[in-house]
């Protein structure tokens, strides 16, 4: 006879579901490496800016050059994000999917939706706003997976 | 889709983090795999299976609704 009943078969609590919805030692090697570059990315992001915007007569048409830099480490984020997906343990892929798919239709939906708005009389908003609702959007798409597969 | 694995990892006395090392995946996988909430695509079901000693529908019952 095996007994079953207390063993850890029952729904996971919100404390287990974050510390093992991580996936795998690889993955999470694999998302160091993405938020690595995402931090490359925004560390050149605010230094360009700053340089461009008090220094621009002093960096020339080395300006045009600082300006493209901080995409190199956009490319090198994309390319980090696309490894950890392919390599990513099956569930982990699944909540991360369905985490994009969330945050990618709420900022269309957002941006679409919005245009109307505007036309009524709201505020306009700049592209950043946009980008906030859709990265916001992925990563509560995120957790909605991690909770429904918990 | 209902499977046998809770019953089966506790005949051997493995935890679901024992499995799923051996199964490469994490444990949050395992438990959703053993509660029904999420069904493997068929590599690790295959894994699972070969894990065990037993054919995939030795441990899996795709004609059986989850509860």
């Amino acid at each position: 006879m095996v007994n079953t009943q207390n063993d850890e078969s029952q729904r996971m609590t919100l404390w287990q579901t974050i510390c093992a919805g991580s996936g795998t030692a690889a993955d999470r090697r694999n998302q160091l490496w993405f938020v690595a570059w995402t931090f490359a990315w925004a560390a050149t992001f605010v230094v360009a800016s700053w340089v461009l915007k008090n220094h621009r007569e002093a960096v020339g048409v080395g300006g045009w050059a600082l300006a493209l830099l901080p995409n190199i480490f956009a490319i090198g984020a994309m390319l980090a994000y696309l490894k950890f997906l392919r390599n990513a343990d099956e569930l982990l892929r699944r909540i991360q999917l369905e985490g994009l798919a969330i945050g990618f239709g709420t900022g269309i939906i957002f941006a679409i939706g919005y245009q109307l708005l505007e036309r009524a009389g709201a505020p306009a908003l700049a592209v950043d706003d946009f980008m906030l609702v859709l990265c916001g959007g992925w990563v509560a798409g995120q957790l909605a997976a991690t909770w429904r597969y918990r | 889709m209902k499977n046998r694995l809770r019953v089966l990892r506790a005949e051997r006395n493995w935890t679901q983090a024992t499995l799923a090392e051996q199964l490469d995946v994490s444990r949050q996988t395992m438990n959703a795999i053993e509660t029904g909430k999420y069904d493997p695509a068929l590599p690790l079901a295959f894994k699972i299976a070969r894990l065990f000693g037993m054919t995939i529908e030795d441990v899996f019952d795709p004609d059986a609704p989850t509860s």
